[in-house]
């Protein structure tokens, strides 16, 4: 328990319930990267949707189903992060782009919230998907772009702090920022 | 020399605008689209004779749900973080009133003289009604979890409310304020469209990807699965096609009404929410939440012939284009 909350709190990432419902404001967000590598070699190391070793926090993957819509993949987090099965929507070669959403997330730990025992799932996010793909900059490199929407983990009015939109927010953006920054450093051979 | 030459080119320009115009619009004018923008605080304000954003009204806070009235006079607007109703002048496209209103308002309907609104509060698990002449909170009534998608019977003598994590959908006496009966749907219903005899109700089921079709009675005529998450519909070429946004696969199946199965699925923005229906019966505007902007289709051929830049987070959940027929 105490090594997980210490790994919460390192890695920025508020892990937390996953639930069908969700409040009415949905949130949106949007991260990019300038590489300087054609985005051909750039999509060589993300393109496979099997393949998410670029990610920082992913220990190992397992799935199915390739690169094929609806193709099915597990990421597991290093350092008891919890599991994230995640769904094909969209794969793009040409245009170089992929699209996935979260369809499940293990239970890291609970808390206590208005004398309710609350979930605290693997990301505080509910109905998460995102996409992400490369195109060619202006400069001649590379622009990754990562775009995801969902909401927030609590269904109900009056969020704890853990599980509010704020939360959600920068759980997602440590993620995609560890990510992009992560792939610009193995693209470039720094 | 040259400013005549200049002059006589504007004066040509402009007649050629005016005839456009003229040939453009029916007799009656257009009535303008009201998009409601929630991540701006706003709505965005088009005139769909020639799909141009004419107006950016400043509303309540995060804008959800939208109803136009039938003449387009007035356009109400619900706030689920601002907890209120904003209510527009469709001739002065101004902000003119506020009305504070329950914990979660998102889903809306108008009935068709103008005289009553209805909100579903979202976290309240009940339907207000509003008077529009008092611009007051008259009466509510208790509905099923989470009610989101409205609507108003054409003879505005019942409404029809979708309760999404009961999974179900109620008809309410309008006059009453009486649930005379629910029924359970799909899982989690969102949006629900009447038709204009209001003879058939269509409701879209968010995690069951599908649409089902009710008689007025609410006893199930069919189920047509349609694309990932479907949020909302809107009814086209004589009530025969229905258009509905698959939400997460960027796209919007059209159905035939007749046969009940879908004739095309065809690429939108992204994430595509609300769907209202031109005065023509024929485009439709798709209002994509992600892309931030509003994708035209044309029924008929299944085409997208027109994208129009809206502002952050386009919703567009309701009725947002005024029934004029």
């Amino acid at each position: 328990m105490k090594k997980i909350t210490l790994l919460v709190g390192a890695t920025l990432l508020f892990w937390a319930v996953f639930v069908d419902a969700h409040g009415p404001v949905r949130q949106k967000m949007k991260e990019t990267i300038d590489i300087s590598a054609a985005p051909e070699e750039v999509w060589k190391i993300m393109g496979d949707y099997q393949d998410m070793s670029w990610l920082p926090m992913v220990e190992k993957i397992t799935g199915e189903g390739g690169n094929e819509k609806g193709a099915k993949r597990e990421l597991t987090l290093k350092d008891g992060g919890g599991t994230v099965k995640e769904e094909l929507k969209k794969y793009d070669a040409e245009k170089m782009m992929y699209k996935y959403k979260i369809t499940e997330m293990s239970t890291v730990k609970t808390m206590k919230h208005l004398g309710k025992e609350e979930a605290i799932k693997v990301l505080p996010v509910s109905t998460y998907s995102a996409d992400i793909s490369v195109k060619a900059s202006k400069s001649g490199g590379s622009t990754v772009t990562w775009k995801a929407a969902f909401y927030r983990a609590y269904m109900n009015n009056n969020p704890p702090a853990e599980l509010n939109e704020e939360a959600a927010v920068a759980a997602v953006t440590a993620v995609f920022k560890a990510g992009l920054e992560n792939l610009k450093t193995l693209t470039e051979g720094k | 020399m040259k400013a005549s030459c200049c002059f006589s080119n504007i004066a040509t320009a402009v007649l050629v605008t005016v005839v456009v115009m003229v040939s453009v619009r029916p007799t009656w004018a257009s009535p303008f689209a009201y998009i409601t923008n929630q991540g701006d605080d706003t709505v965005s304000v088009i005139d769909t004779a020639d799909g141009r954003v004419v107006d950016t009204v400043g509303v309540g806070s995060k804008p959800a749900g939208v109803a136009a009235s039938r003449d387009g006079t007035r356009i109400y607007i619900t706030n689920p973080e601002g907890k209120s109703l904003s209510v527009i002048d469709g001739q002065k496209q101004k902000l003119i009133a506020s009305l504070s209103i329950g914990e979660g308002p998102l889903g809306i309907a108008i009935d068709s003289p103008g005289k009553k609104v209805y909100v579903a509060d979202w976290y309240e698990d009940k339907v207000f009604v509003i008077d529009t002449d008092k611009l007051k909170i008259t009466g509510s009534i208790a509905v099923g979890e989470s009610p989101s998608g409205l609507v108003v019977s054409p003879d505005s003598t019942k409404i029809y409310v979708a309760n999404r994590d009961s999974n179900s959908v109620s008809i309410i006496d309008a006059k009453e304020l009486k649930i005379l009966k629910t029924v359970k749907v799909g899982t989690h219903p969102f949006g629900l469209t009447v038709d204009k005899q209001g003879s058939r109700l269509y409701v879209a089921n968010v995690v069951s990807n599908d649409v089902m079709v009710l008689d007025k009675n609410l006893k199930v005529v069919g189920k047509i699965p349609v694309g990932d998450s479907p949020y909302a519909m809107s009814l086209a070429l004589g009530g025969t096609r229905l258009v509905v946004t698959n939400h997460e696969d960027d796209t919007v199946s059209v159905i035939d009404t007749v046969s009940l199965k879908v004739l095309a699925t065809i690429d939108v923005g992204e994430t595509p929410e609300g769907v209202s229906t031109l005065p023509d019966d024929r485009h439709v505007y798709v209002v994509n939440w992600f892309s931030n902007d509003v994708s035209v289709l044309d029924v008929k051929t299944s085409k997208v012939v027109g994208n129009i830049k809206t502002g952050e987070g386009s919703r567009g959940f309701g009725q947002f284009i005024p029934q004029t027929k």
